[in-house]
């Protein structure tokens, strides 16, 4: 091979050493029930007051509404991630096993399982 | 020999210049390939990089195609979504490194592929070795390709190929096969890879080149044809390579068409200030989107240079026509982009300062010739001696600045670690969009969806069942999950009577089963199978697709040949369409049901096309003009008018002649004659133009808005405006509604419901 292709090979290989050796996975985290009960509770207390908020920054546009709604949710997640030293995963996770198995809230009114269909806006 | 034409010699020599741009790359590169396990935590980012992710993990955990994606939004066709990047050579890196790493060095690959593509581009088009090399960067790691990791628009680095397509076009007018196949090849790639932007947009740089090349061979007889010839083969090469992504996407895009609104713009002047205004990045957000597209002061000033140059003559009308079409609506009704937007295609391109990433690219070989210009004036001139080391220097240091760039933005990245992987049976979530990527980890889907066209997805999708596979009649049966991938879905179901099995996905006519008839039921996927016990086979086997995959390894397989020929005949010509017959047979021969276009709809979810205005509604009668009909006006119940809360109003239009294409309707709520909400739109209930409406057809337009604190009694004012000059469309009757200059007042009709309680 001539030294040109065994420089630019090198380089590469150092390419593809760095991204390998890059950290990347969020360590494991022991299953605390009570916590992620805690966190349900924290993510769904006020949902029905988030959705009016958003219900009144897009009337009628159930969709935008919605994602209004989740912009909230996630930012909430990523404080309550950053506060609780858990993975955003274990959050979202939280939330998500809560919704299914029924966990207790504080919310006033039922949670909300369903979106509505994806309809973006045509003009941001 | 001088040190410029030692420099130059290196440059030209690819043993120096492809480690030289490796190591430039791998320079710029760093802080993203340091991070590479990471995930972005932008909104964007999550989504295409799920769509990746995604891809990669149907290939390595189930072993099967990546069709259907069912982690996002419910369920969507893989092929078809736009801004999917999975059918590329880059693909590999996923499989091999993992999504996340392999999304790290797929942009480090383009890198390397960007200068190296423009150097050659800038070399064919008349530029010097140095110059080419120096100039590359003006291109390859111009704005849009330092915001993209940030944003995680990956997709857009497809664009770093297209000064490959456009130098082997170049050759492929001079009748050399190889060429014309890798031409196709990376045009292929460039759709593949995600490219809605940079597909349509390369589609005029290849006509440009065309008819650049045809302006320019005029007066020699047979090269016009040679190279029309060659078009032709490029063309139908590369949609017969592209058709296993094409198709799936046009499908899904004539089923769910992405509508636009809006005339952006920008000024001349702020489109000048962003070729050199540093991409930024302030609070998890770029400071301006529109501030993307750098090249660097050192980049536009020797390209200005540059076009001294004869040679560099011809890019100047492609620099023009692509700087004007950035400027958008700015230029008014009658300018590039708003021409463009009459397209087919073109009319789903929202911003048009994205044409600034092919001024860049025009801009990077101009700089090209400005230093060559020096070039040639140092054999004679001492003073040109001096301008070409300060030119060279100043490549060299505008280089340096777009590498500074892109390492900060690339640091000013939000990053989480990538989520563990939770081994658990695939269950729907209520999810959300804006983390998407952290669902499919925990074997979850997430139904809150965002992409930039409707995805075609069923109200009735849930996040909180215990099973995913239901009957709609729970009392006929049982339903047990044999085995579960994106594309197959296996079930035990037991039934005493006839009944309708749910999946809680969407449904796609791509879908097939092995026992029963799928269905559309609202939009999920469902089986009406008869009673008895089944074994239900699920599979996801969309013809496109298959037809699709037909044609791609077909005109892979003449692409190679073509390039083992090396020159043309008359047979690889009569071959280019073979591909696209094959596609066409397959298509045909596949029974499918044809999926029909699901109705117009409001945000609210109301139909917006109509036979007739809706009960409740209060005729109104008047027109607009010759072509536009304002039948009936409905208004919301005066119960439900509490000030603060959301209230909808709907006016029920007819197009009765041809409408103009630029209308803006015109409604606002006054109270004591002010202003106290304006309710301006340009689209129908946010989905129709009166220009694309069903003449005769009532189109409901439905208005959403904020019930105003107002004093008094709310007026309704209702008009039509021409949006380019903003003049209002004449009135020419009136009906029941009351007239002040060209706007309808229909507060007397409506004061009874429109007053506030």
């Amino acid at each position: 091979m001539p030294r040109g292709g065994l420089v630019t090979a090198a380089l590469v290989l150092i390419a593809v050493a760095r991204a390998a050796t890059a950290p990347g996975v969020a360590p494991a985290e022991p299953d605390d029930p009570a916590k992620r009960a805690a966190i349900f509770r924290e993510m769904t207390a006020d949902e029905s007051a988030l959705r009016q908020d958003a219900a009144r920054a897009f009337p009628g546009d159930p969709w935008s509404a919605d994602d209004d709604f989740h912009n909230h949710q996630q930012r909430r997640a990523r404080a309550i991630a950053a506060r609780l030293h858990v993975s955003i995963g274990t959050v979202l996770g939280a939330v998500d096993d809560g919704l299914r198995a029924h966990w207790p809230h504080a919310n006033p009114a039922p949670l909300t399982a369903t979106v509505p269909p994806c309809h973006p806006r045509p003009v941001y | 020999m001088s040190p410029a034409r030692r420099v130059a010699g290196l440059a030209a020599r690819g043993s120096f210049r492809i480690p030289a741009f490796t190591l430039f790359a791998l320079a710029v590169s760093w802080p993203v390939l340091a991070t590479a396990g990471m995930m972005n935590l932008f909104r964007d980012a999550q989504v295409l990089f799920a769509y990746e992710r995604d891809a990669a993990w149907s290939v390595l955990r189930f072993g099967s195609l990546p069709l259907w994606d069912p982690f996002y939004c419910g369920g969507l066709y893989a092929l078809g979504t736009p801004q999917s990047r999975f059918v590329s050579p880059t693909f590999l890196l996923s499989l091999l490194f993992g999504p996340a790493r392999g999304e790290a060095l797929t942009i480090f690959v383009m890198l390397i592929v960007g200068l190296e593509g423009t150097f050659r581009y800038a070399r064919s088009r008349g530029a010097g070795s140095l110059g080419a090399m120096l100039a590359a960067p003006v291109f390859a790691v111009s704005g849009v390709f330092i915001a993209s990791p940030f944003l995680g628009w990956t997709n857009f680095f497809g664009f770093q190929l297209v000064p490959w397509a456009l130098v082997l076009l170049r050759r492929a007018w001079r009748g050399d096969a190889a060429s014309a196949a890798g031409a196709a090849l990376f045009l292929a790639w460039i759709v593949g890879f995600g490219g809605t932007y940079a597909a349509p947009m390369t589609a005029w740089l290849c006509l440009y080149e065309l008819g650049a090349w045809l302006v320019s061979r005029r007066r020699v007889v047979g090269e016009r044809s040679r190279a029309l010839g060659a078009a032709a083969f490029v063309a139908a090469l590369a949609l017969g390579l592209s058709a296993v992504r094409l198709a799936p996407l046009l499908e899904t895009l004539r089923l769910a068409p992405r509508v636009i609104a809006g005339r952006p713009g920008m000024s001349a002047g702020e489109a000048l200030s962003v070729l050199v205004s540093p991409v930024a990045v302030k609070n998890g957000n770029l400071v301006w989107s529109k501030q993307m597209y750098v090249v660097g002061a050192a980049g536009l000033a020797l390209s200005l240079i540059g076009f001294a140059r004869r040679r560099a003559w011809s890019l100047i009308p492609v620099v023009v026509a692509a700087f004007c079409a950035a400027l958008g609506y700015a230029l008014g009704s009658g300018s590039p982009f708003a021409l463009i937007k009459r397209l087919p295609v073109y009319e789903a391109l929202r911003y048009p300062e994205r044409y600034l990433i092919l001024v860049a690219l025009v801009l990077a070989v101009a700089a090209g010739h400005g230093l060559r210009l020096f070039e040639v004036m140092a054999r004679r001139r001492r003073w040109a001696r001096v301008a070409l080391g300060l030119g060279a220097g100043a490549l060299v240091v505008n280089a340096g600045f777009l590498l500074h760039d892109f390492q900060a933005v690339a640091v000013g990245r939000v990053l989480a670690p990538a989520p563990r992987v939770v081994a658990r049976p695939f269950q729907q979530a209520r999810g959300n969009r804006w983390l998407a990527a952290f669902y499919a980890p925990m074997g979850r889907g997430s139904l809150s969806c965002w992409d930039a066209y409707p995805v075609p997805m069923s109200p009735l999708l849930r996040g909180d069942l215990v099973q995913e596979e239901y009957l709609l009649d729970p009392g006929a049966g049982t339903v047990g999950r044999r085995a579960w991938s994106p594309n197959a879905i296996d079930l035990d179901v037991t039934l005493a009577r006839p009944a309708t099995l749910l999946v809680n996905q969407n449904h796609h006519t791509g879908w097939r089963s092995n026992v029963g008839q799928v269905e559309d039921h609202d939009g999920l996927l469902a089986v009406a199978l008869p009673a008895g016990p089944h074994q239900v086979q699920l599979r996801f086997r969309p013809r496109s697709a298959i037809a699709g995959a037909v044609s791609s390894a077909l005109a892979l397989l003449l692409a190679v040949w073509s390039i083992r020929r090396r020159r043309w005949d008359r047979l690889l010509a009569i071959t280019a369409g073979v591909p696209l017959v094959a596609f066409a047979i397959v298509y045909a021969a596949i029974p499918e049901p044809r999926a029909a276009r699901p109705p117009l709809r409001a945000p609210s979810g109301e139909p917006v096309i109509a036979a007739g205005p809706p009960a409740g509604a209060i005729p109104v009668g008047a027109t607009f003009g010759e072509s536009i009909a304002l039948d009936a006006v409905r208004a919301p119940a005066p119960a439900s008018l509490v000030p603060g809360a959301p209230g909808a109003l709907e006016l029920d239009w007819r197009v009765i002649g041809p409408a103009p294409r630029d209308v803006q309707i015109v409604v606002s709520l006054r109270s004591g004659g002010a202003v106290v909400a304006e309710l301006n739109h340009e689209l129908l209930s946010a989905a129709l133009r009166f220009s694309d409406a069903p003449p005769g057809a009532t189109l409901r337009d439905v208005v959403p808005f904020v019930v105003p604190r107002a004093a008094g009694p709310l007026d309704l004012w209702v008009g039509l405006s021409d949006a380019p000059s903003g003049g209002p469309v004449p009135i020419t009757a009136t009906g029941q509604a009351a007239r002040a200059g060209e706007m309808l007042r229909l507060s007397p009709q409506l004061s009874s419901a429109i007053e506030t309680p």
